[in-house]
């Protein structure tokens, strides 16, 4: 596919490298030479520098013969004109990152229509609902779903309450869980391994499970979790992000958010925007003061300010404290493999979320969508299961999956299912695939 | 250095050498010369060293910037190790240092000889010689792009280090596009130019090697006279004109054969190489005119000799060093310059001279205008400052090899002139100097180690110096 990309910050160069590593033919354009000679230097992409919206820089970048244009520079309007432009020029995808919320309201002058837009995604939007999730499913760090948010593959600690702690896979007695689920992945000391029947299961192991969404809580309960919700937040950061944390934690009854800024000006300002919420201004490194605010009985703390290493260092702060969970909100992508290797729970990446978000949107031939797990090296892929494809009537057991790949579950029908050895597979069937990278291309090959 | 990587991919670029060899034994067969089995056993001993290096040498991780340089250094020599095999086991050429300076000279397009007697050679070694230059023309890395899929981002900087000029123009949003679009381009011109020769009359054996000569800028002939063996006005005229193509940037024949014709008109550098061609093809044939000769044959030598010298091809018509002495020191003043950047030829590239003239413009403003603020620019594009340091840097390194060099071979007792222009015409990849080593002459005089310094001086040239000198860094081999 011949994909235009306007803006190569974080999410357009991540985009980029990603796309361009499965073949797809990528254009990208940004005002700054020096992103453009870094993208040049270690991407195999055409890097032209100019403005995104410029006809004679669109022209050079031979919009008219594009499949897809991906705008997602850091300025709404940019990234709307071009999309608008994109569909002047007959483009058939047009993707925007657009940030100012009104666009997609209701009191809207233009619509997503009217402005050519297919998909419009919002980092921080997705950040937050991301957030939210995880706050009202505190056991997990990581969920992604598949089959219209059926199936979720989930990535939680095991706790010493499991009953299957100390366990060989092939020991535990299926017959005795009433509920369908497949243990995806561990990850013990930072490597990730997909377990086999004599793999045991230790105290303090991360485990990826594939569960129907109805069973999620028997799956937590598995795991030793306890049923328990957060009920006291304390969020730290005045941002965008954290503004729409609060907002949408507002309309969960049983939950006080406790909202902390440094900013005077800031925390005003959002003190009015903000009717359930209490603002705090204050440093997160006073001890006496979050003290008073009472950090000892929070359930949760949030950390969304600007700063990734503010983030960081107040998460650790909150953990000292023995608050029981945290969530850091961390903008580079070298930061979250690092979070649970020094003890904190969640690290939230707005521009994973984004390219996730249009990994899922891009359709390219068997493969439906990609996505790349956050706090392990490994990624998702959704196959669309055609008729001259090697796996078609066949039970998975019989399968030759490539080591490092396993089956997560099998949409037939419509119906999401857990797949065990004697699921069988139909032409049309969609399969979702987790996929250590060693073993993506030779999965990818069992689909063509 | 993942020097695994590196062995890896130069063990592939030998597989197609060998490959290319292998033409070259069904040309022999096609003559039986009796040189077929001494080709086809070269054939075998390039293959067998490039399937070694492919099998002893496995590495998971990708080429990266630095490997690049010594992918494209180690692959040409390595390269030219293998090409002189078939000199050698044919007997054409049997001494090793006279085969790989045929080799060498071939591969960069030089088109220096050390033969003394080209036509007793056999078929296909003659066109073994030939195809040198054209896979050395558009550059063996940049065909291995277009073959290989497995070459992503590490075969951009290898494209990158093996492709003349300052920048390396991408066609396509992928290398790989790019590497088959240049090959497409060049494989047309060359049948086109092979068509028309035969045309004229010339045997399609040295039609075919003839347009390898030209397309590549080499100068390689089948004929001892070079290209003034035939006496066609037809043959010279269209020699001159595909080493006039050749010496364009092959993404602007790339543009007009699909249809852009204007994007010639419309770079720099072509209106400026095109108009430095057309003034001095002009001021000799001025002075041909002054010196007697008819008007038909003043005009064709004049444009050929040009062309020959200004493209860095180096075949041969009229000798011109029973021309004015102006018109010699003119050529050699061309023999700097060379082809436009992206093009086959060898030399500093218009381009270059374009940015230094435009430097040296502008440092003599800012001497009046000291606060002005200046940007060089080419068409209506503004330069990176970068680009033009790195021209400088170029030149200078341009300067220091030829005088280094011509230093050097005057140690070795050759006379002056001799000694600068064989040096210019090994580093530019020209071929023909001036003195003993003038049209008529060849290389075959030179001393074993002039020969081997000729012949590495000929591979930092085609490779632009840099690609090559960063090797003899002291930071490159460091780890960090």
């Amino acid at each position: 596919m011949n994909i235009l990309i306007i803006g190569a910050g974080e999410v357009g160069s991540h985009l980029a490298r990603l796309l361009s590593k499965e073949n797809h033919n990528i254009t990208v354009i940004d005002k700054d030479p020096a992103r453009i000679s870094t993208i040049q230097n270690q991407l195999d992409v055409l890097a032209i520098e100019g403005n995104g919206t410029s006809p004679s820089v669109l022209h050079e970048a031979n919009i008219a013969e594009k499949d897809m244009v991906i705008a997602v520079t850091t300025v709404d309007e940019v990234n709307i004109l071009a999309c608008m432009i994109a569909k002047q020029m007959g483009v058939e995808t047009k993707i925007a990152r657009v940030r100012d919320r009104e666009f997609s309201t209701e009191e809207s002058f233009l619509n997503q229509a009217d402005l050519g837009i297919d998909l419009v995604i919002h980092p921080e939007l997705e950040a937050t609902k991301e957030i939210v999730r995880l706050i009202r499913y505190p056991q997990v760090h990581e969920m992604i779903t598949f089959c219209d948010q059926h199936i979720a593959i989930v990535g939680m600690r095991m706790k010493d309450e499991s009953p299957l702690l100390g366990k060989r896979l092939m020991d535990i007695d299926l017959q005795s869980i009433h509920m369908p689920f497949r243990l995806v992945a561990i990850n013990r000391n930072e490597t990730t391994i997909i377990p086999r029947g004599n793999d045991q299961i230790q105290a303090g192991d991360d485990l990826y499970v594939s569960v129907k969404t109805e069973h999620l809580y028997d799956v937590f309960q598995l795991a030793g979790h306890t049923i328990e919700t957060s009920h006291r937040v304390m969020l730290f950061g005045a941002t965008p992000i954290g503004k729409m944390v609060a907002q949408e934690l507002e309309s969960i009854k049983d939950i006080n958010v406790k909202l902390v800024e440094t900013d005077r000006e800031r925390a005003e300002e959002l003190a009015t925007e903000l009717v359930g919420t209490e603002v705090v201004i204050g440093d997160m490194s006073d001890i006496d003061l979050i003290a008073q605010e009472g950090i000892i009985d929070m359930d949760m703390f949030l950390a969304l300010s600007d700063d990734d290493e503010e983030n960081i260092v107040t998460s650790l702060l909150a953990r000292h404290l023995e608050v029981p969970r945290t969530i850091t909100l961390t903008k580079k992508a070298a930061y979250p493999p690092i979070i649970r290797t020094i003890g904190l729970d969640v690290a939230i990446n707005p521009r994973l979320l984004t390219s996730n978000a249009i990994l899922k949107f891009i359709r390219s031939g068997r493969l439906v969508s990609l996505r790349h797990m956050a706090s392990i090296d490994a990624e998702t892929f959704e196959f669309h299961v055609s008729a001259d494809s090697k796996v078609v009537s066949k039970r998975i057991r019989d399968i030759d999956f490539p080591e490092g790949s396993i089956v997560v579950a099998v949409e037939h029908d419509g119906q999401g299912v857990i797949p065990v050895g004697d699921t069988k597979i139909y032409v049309g069937d969609r399969i979702v695939l987790f996929c250590q990278p060693e073993a993506s291309r030779k999965a990818m090959r069992l689909f063509e | 250095m993942n020097l695994r990587a590196v062995l890896r991919t130069i063990g592939f670029i030998l597989i197609f050498v060998a490959g290319s060899m292998l033409l070259s034994v069904l040309v022999a067969l096609i003559y039986s010369d009796g040189d077929a089995l001494g080709i086809l056993y070269s054939a075998l001993a390039t293959a067998a060293i490039g399937g070694t290096f492919i099998l002893l040498f496995r590495s998971h991780r990708d080429l990266q910037i630095k490997d690049g340089f010594a992918v494209v250094t180690f692959g040409w020599l390595a390269m030219s190790l293998c090409g002189m095999l078939p000199f050698l086991f044919t007997g054409s050429i049997p001494s090793v240092t006279n085969a790989f300076f045929e080799s060498a000279s071939g591969f960069t397009t030089t088109g220096a000889s050390i033969l003394t007697n080209i036509e007793t050679l056999p078929h296909g070694v003659l066109f073994w010689r030939s195809f040198t230059h054209w896979i050395g023309g558009m550059g063996i890395i940049v065909f291995s792009i277009a073959i290989l899929p497995f070459l992503g981002i590490g075969g951009m900087q290898m494209f990158k280090a093996e492709s003349p000029g300052p920048t390396a123009d991408k066609l396509t949003p992928r290398i790989r596009g790019t590497a088959e679009i240049l090959w497409v381009v060049y494989v047309v011109f060359t049948a086109a130019e092979t068509g028309l020769l035969m045309l004229g009359g010339m045997p399609w054996f040295d039609s075919i090697c003839h347009a390898f000569g030209t397309m590549a800028t080499g100068g390689f002939s089948t004929k001892n006279a070079s290209i003034g063996h035939y006496d066609s006005s037809y043959i010279h005229w269209v020699i001159t004109f595909f080493m006039y193509i050749a010496g364009v940037s092959f993404s602007l024949h790339f543009f007009a054969l699909r249809g852009n014709i204007k994007k010639y008109w419309q770079s720099v550098e072509f209106r400026f190489f095109s108009a430095v061609m057309l003034v001095c093809t002009l001021i000799m044939f001025g002075f041909q005119m002054a010196n007697g000769s008819g008007l038909g044959t003043s005009l064709r030598d004049a444009a050929f000799v040009t062309l020959s010298i200004g493209t860095t091809t180096g075949y041969g018509t009229a000798n011109f060093e029973l021309w004015h002495v102006f018109t010699q020191f003119l050529l050699v003043m061309l023999m700097f310059m060379g082809g436009m950047a992206g093009s086959t030829g060898g030399g500093m590239k218009a381009v270059r001279v374009l940015i230094l003239l435009q430097q040296a413009r502008i440092e003599l403003h800012k001497l009046i205008h000291p606060n002005t603020v200046y940007v060089i620019r080419l068409g209506k594009k503004p330069l990176q400052q970068g680009i033009v340091h790195n021209v400088l840097a170029f030149f200078l390194l341009y300067a220091l090899l030829v005088g280094v060099g011509s230093l050097v071979m005057a140690l070795l007792g050759l006379e002056p002139v001799t000694a600068v222009t064989s040096v210019i015409a090994s580093v530019s990849n020209i071929g023909p100097g001036l003195g003993d080593v003038g049209p008529t002459d060849n290389y075959a005089f030179i001393p074993a180690i002039g020969k081997w310094f000729l012949a590495i001086l000929m591979i930092i040239g085609r490779l632009e110096f840099f690609t090559v000198l960063v090797l003899l860094t002291k930071s490159y081999w460091e780890r960090v």
